[in-house]
């Protein structure tokens, strides 16, 4: 295992430790409801706009995400994981930001047109496929903000710039 | 690797700054998450636009991760601001109401707070926004970081077309043939990795036409 896949799998792991903390701290505040822990959680995500009407339920007490930013963060966890596991990405490539981000596009395009597409399951499902790449994506880029150095003359197939790594044998 | 960290600072803060203000919006906030990403990914352009030359994805991430350890802390300091001024989070009255149905701070904590003479309900405000901040900490970092990455692969400059006196690795694979800086590719396909000179944040080539290679420049 090169130093780059192993930069990935560290990276992977922390992204994915970060969305599983993400998944839990926005699931806590509908099981504990009207604690010191809805209070402190619920604001803590503030970014969202946590409409309980677009947000996932426990026995009637909303998540502190809605349901697009909970598949986001839970397919941040997730691909997060899949970096672990050893799922290659080229984060570079632009089409690849487009294919992830088109299914969010297309269902918030489309609800506009046939509102009974405004699923809750499609929601989460979208930011799920999002979040995945993104995870992953991450992971490969952070990966790489600490390359190792190359002795002049030596290894090959690390990339050191930025890029995924595609590890090759010499 | 952070080749242009002097033009980080207005990007940084704009991409900051900017999202904290509509995440605080009513109205404008339905954006959600979207904001905090959205930023990264302008404060990534404009970085770009400064230095002039392609961020590759590492860069991106740590541009990303700042402007969200910025939205963090604008909205972890407003949101402070609105509760000791009673209007957030039903106020610091809430707080007091939820510590006692939760039977009070543990005794050497409230003795703790008691000789530095802050009140119980400053107190669990002060628990609520720190532990809120750490939170806050992870999400936009994590939204700031895939705006990063996603703004520096999507404003990457696009290759100059190969053409004139670029030579193609003559072997399949990692390519046998000389390669060295400077040597871009006319066909990639043939040789493996396009070489170094004709690709932005591209793979230059090692001695020996060999693929990958490190510390070369973008272009």
């Amino acid at each position: 295992m090169g130093l780059t896949s192993r930069n990935v799998r560290i990276a992977g792991l922390g992204i994915a430790l970060a969305g599983v903390v993400l998944v839990v701290g926005a699931v806590l505040p509908a099981i504990y409801p009207d604690t010191l822990v809805e209070l402190v959680l619920r604001p803590a995500f503030r970014g969202c706009h946590q409409l309980a009407d677009r947000s996932p339920h426990l026995e009637g007490h909303a998540f502190a995400l809605c349901h697009r930013c909970f598949g986001i963060v839970a397919g941040v966890a997730l691909g997060g994981l899949l970096a672990v596991l050893g799922l290659k990405i080229d984060p570079s490539r632009r089409w690849s930001w487009v294919a992830a981000a088109s299914p969010i596009a297309v269902h918030v395009a489309l609800r506009w047109i046939v509102p009974a597409t405004d699923l809750a399951w499609l929601r989460v499902a979208t930011g799920l496929v999002f979040g995945t790449f993104a995870g992953a994506a991450v992971a490969v880029a952070l990966a790489h903000v600490h390359p190792p150095t190359p002795p002049s003359g030596g290894r090959v197939g690390r990339n050191v710039r930025g890029l995924a790594p595609r590890e090759t044998s010499s | 690797m952070m080749k242009n960290k002097q033009h980080y600072a207005l990007p940084v803060l704009v991409g900051g700054v900017v999202p904290s203000i509509l995440c605080m919006i009513p109205c404008v906030s339905i954006g959600c998450c979207l904001w905090v990403a959205l930023g990264a990914l302008v404060a990534v352009m404009m970085v770009q636009k400064k230095a002039g030359d392609a961020i590759d994805m590492g860069e991106g991430a740590v541009i990303g991760a700042l402007c969200g350890i910025i939205v963090a802390a604008v909205t972890t300091g407003f949101g402070l601001l609105l509760n000791l001024i009673g209007v957030g989070l039903g106020g610091a009255g809430a707080a007091a109401t939820v510590i006692q149905q939760m039977g009070g701070l543990p005794p050497d904590l409230r003795r703790a707070l008691e000789d530095a003479g802050i009140p119980q309900a400053y107190a669990g405000l002060l628990l609520g926004s720190c532990a809120g901040c750490c939170m806050n900490l992870i999400f936009y970092g994590i939204f700031g970081m895939i705006g990063g990455v996603g703004g520096a692969a999507i404003f990457k400059p696009k290759p100059p077309p190969a053409g004139g006196a670029m030579t193609p690795p003559q072997g399949p694979g990692g390519g046998q043939a000389p390669g060295g800086w400077g040597q871009p590719a006319q066909s990639p396909q043939q040789g493996g990795y396009p070489q170094g000179g004709g690709q932005p944040g591209g793979w230059p080539p090692q001695g020996g036409g060999q693929p990958g290679g490190g510390g070369g420049q973008s272009w």
